[in-house]
């Protein structure tokens, strides 16, 4: 098929073609036992040049297998902390709108119960009121929320992995505000 | 055979090109994955510090509202400009950019409709409602001070408005501090003259600020509100609290079902500051008849102010004795045989009674500061259709009734006679929790439903609403009420809630006509509430 000129990258692609059709430098042994052997040497590839080809293959492939490995832990350990952030927000925020420890906890999706937050999330995220602060004299609550990512590979065993810990204030008019139980 | 040679090469070629071709897609593919992980991989690790910038803007905010609440309320506050407070590095900040001087919400007149509007919201996409609005902002300081997080620019709106103009008809506040017993609108007690129970109908919202108020340890849990109401707000925090309610409130809707309060998202609001303190402000107190702590909320100083602006002076009634006649807007009798007996007459009473008569129509009617020097009151109504509508636009007046003295005489029965279409606002305060009859007399203009129309504050007095008879006919309380203490309804007059009904202001089944002078709201207490918006442009 003649490539039109007007299309200038089908044309390097033919190029490429035809240069991939020209007969190797170094003969192919074998093929026809019939030609002369000049010309057999010239149609094949020596046994070092398919070791050699047959080689990088195979460090490319071990390379690429094992960098697949190393990316499918970094996702799954990726999913892992965005389900323990995602959970520890949620839990300051509960917060912040006004609820109690206890409250947050009666609210939030139990561990013990959700498969994914068991196998994401390192022992029990805690939040902890830590008392007053007054800046400028303007009086707050604050918290804070600590939760550890689980990096272990056995779903038989947790394995803490890093720690983040999230500081919250909130107006103390929403305690005041609560009445106490009868 | 032998193969062309021209074939033989071309096969090996397009073989080749077949497997680079191969390679170069797989390489490709494999460069996409390992950009889609990276990038994944990068996401999640900026996800910690999102995070933390999402819980400190929402730190600044809500330390912008307690600064607004705490200074925002008082009277007269000030605050400096480009004041900084700051949490703590990276955990959130703001600046009190221009401040704010003398600052008094209770006297602010200007409203969501004076706003640029385009329909249906004005452009800063509030909708506008009806409110008294003055607008403070507070943004994010400079960036090189630590506390920063993210920009903040949260126009503070501190609104105001009388809630018995704004749906809430039946406002009941607070039960005042040291009293042991409940504050009863739900006790279904006794019968005949003694009895009372609540039976009646809310045509509007009913309020709830403090359900503890309801509580003592005879009271059932969880509570419910007997008298019928369209809707139901209840202020408390407890309402939002798993998994058990501390002191729960229910209601009636007006098919007599059970009703749950609408009251998420729950908005803290006051009616000012309370006994100079200001720790106790939003905690659901009335104090509004006369608190010397926040005059610009106070009837009693509204009476002043009136009176200092030369439209309606204030009469005070100290004394008792005979004074005026019958063609005045108001008179003083003595009546050895009372025109209406009051309950228990003669026993408790002196051996006259001492009246108080006050004509509702009158032009010339003022405010006025009633003590517990008489024993009755007698509200002189309007008698004809022509003088009820000629009622509707006059100007509105402050009653204010309180005990002569701490503990002393108190005024005992009040009667409504006929019907009113004045606007006034009848206040009382006492210091006792001590009761007060309400009974309406002669007949109504026309048909059975005697309208009476004003708001009713009530700071701790108990009122005991007398039905008219027969029992056919009823009541309807035009202006809506706020209270703190015990309202019910006599035994006698039955238990069918449709003989009383408390409606609003605006109710249409008996029309209004705007008041000469100063508006109705600047005659009546308002509640205060803050909203907080995060809006790009100052609002007009």
């Amino acid at each position: 098929m003649k490539i039109p000129s007007r299309l200038p990258l089908l044309t390097v692609v033919d190029r490429c073609l035809r240069w991939f059709a020209q007969p190797p430098s170094t003969p192919l042994s074998g093929l026809n036992h019939r030609q002369p052997s000049s010309t057999a040497r010239r149609a094949g590839y020596t046994l070092i040049e398919v070791l050699a080809a047959g080689a990088i293959v195979s460090v490319a492939a071990t390379a690429m297998v094992s960098l697949s490995s190393t990316l499918m832990l970094q996702e799954e350990l990726a999913t892992r902390v965005a389900i323990t952030r995602n959970f520890q927000e949620n839990m300051t925020r509960l917060w912040q709108l006004g609820l109690s420890p206890v409250q947050i906890n009666s609210l939030m999706p139990a561990q013990a119960q959700n498969a994914l937050l068991q196998q994401a999330v390192h022992g029990t995220p805690a939040l902890v009121e830590t008392g007053l602060t007054t800046i400028n004299g303007v009086v707050m609550e604050t918290a804070r929320s600590t939760a550890a990512v689980n990096i272990s590979r056995d779903p038989r065993n947790e394995v803490e992995g890093a720690s983040f810990t999230l500081t919250a204030y909130r107006p103390r008019l929403i305690t005041a505000l609560r009445p106490p139980p009868p | 055979m032998r193969i062309p040679r021209h074939h033989h090469r071309s096969t090996l070629g397009a073989l080749m090109a077949a497997a680079l071709m191969l390679m170069i897609v797989g390489g490709i593919f494999v460069s996409s994955w390992v950009t889609l992980m990276s990038t994944r991989a990068m996401q999640v690790s900026f996800l910690e510090e999102v995070c933390k910038r999402r819980v400190g803007v929402e730190s600044s905010r809500l330390l912008g509202w307690q600064l607004i609440t705490d200074r925002g309320f008082q009277r007269n506050g000030s605050k400096n400009a480009n004041e900084i407070l700051s949490l703590g590095d990276g955990l959130g900040s703001l600046s009190t950019a221009n401040g704010w001087n003398n600052l008094n919400i209770y006297t602010s007149t200007s409203t969501a409709g004076g706003m640029s509007t385009v329909f249906p919201y004005n452009h800063t996409g509030l909708r506008p409602g009806a409110s008294y609005i003055t607008v403070e902002q507070l943004t994010r300081p400079s960036y090189d001070l630590s506390g920063n997080i993210d920009n903040y620019n949260g126009w503070q709106f501190l609104k105001t408005m009388p809630p018995v103009l704004n749906g809430d008809v039946f406002c009941v506040y607070r039960k005042p501090d040291g009293v042991m017993t409940e504050l009863d609108i739900y006790r279904d007690a006794g019968s005949g003259s003694s009895g009372h129970n609540a039976n009646w109908t809310v045509r509007g919202r009913t309020v709830v600020r403090h359900p503890p108020s309801f509580f003592v340890s005879s009271t059932p849990s969880p509570l419910q509100l007997p008298f019928l109401t369209q809707s139901l707000y209840i202020q408390s925090y407890a309402a939002a609290e798993p998994p058990n309610i501390p002191y729960p409130v229910y209601g009636t809707d007006l098919d007599g079902d059970a009703l749950l309060p609408s009251n998420m998202p729950v908005v803290p609001s006051t009616t000012g500051p309370i006994g100079g303190s200001g720790d106790r402000r939003h905690h659901g107190y009335l104090d509004v008849v006369r608190n010397d702590d926040n005059p610009d909320n106070s009837l009693w100083h509204f009476q002043d102010r009136e009176a200092a602006a030369g439209r309606t002076a204030t009469v005070t009634i100290d004394v008792a004795g005979v004074f005026n006649s019958a063609t005045e807007a108001y008179w003083i009798a003595e009546q050895k045989n009372p025109t209406y007996t009051p309950p228990g007459w003669p026993s408790g009473y002196d051996d006259k009674l001492r009246v108080l008569f006050i004509k509702l129509d009158s032009a010339f009617l003022k405010n006025m500061r009633i003590y517990g020097v008489v024993d009755q009151i007698i509200f002189v109504g309007q008698s004809s259709a022509a003088s009820f509508t000629k009622a509707a636009p006059l100007k509105p007046v402050i009653i204010t009734i309180m005990p002569n003295g701490s503990r002393g005489r108190w005024v005992r029965d009040i009667r409504f006679e006929r019907e009113n279409n004045r606007r006034h606002v009848l206040a009382f305060q006492d210091d006792g929790g001590r009761p007060v009859e309400f009974s309406w007399v002669n007949n109504p203009i026309s048909g059975n439903e005697f309208r009476w129309r004003g708001v009713l504050v009530n700071e701790h007095q108990s009122l005991m609403f007398n039905l008219p008879s027969p029992m056919t006919r009823t009541v309807r309380w035009i202006g809506g009420v706020m209270t703190n203490w015990t309202i019910k309804r006599r035994a006698a007059g039955g238990n069918n809630p449709s003989r009383l009904l408390f409606t609003s202001d605006s109710d249409p089944a008996v029309p209004a006509a705007t008041n000469v002078g100063p508006a109705f709201a600047t005659f009546l207490p308002r509640d205060a509430w803050l909203e907080t918006y995060f809006l790009p442009v100052a609002p007009p």
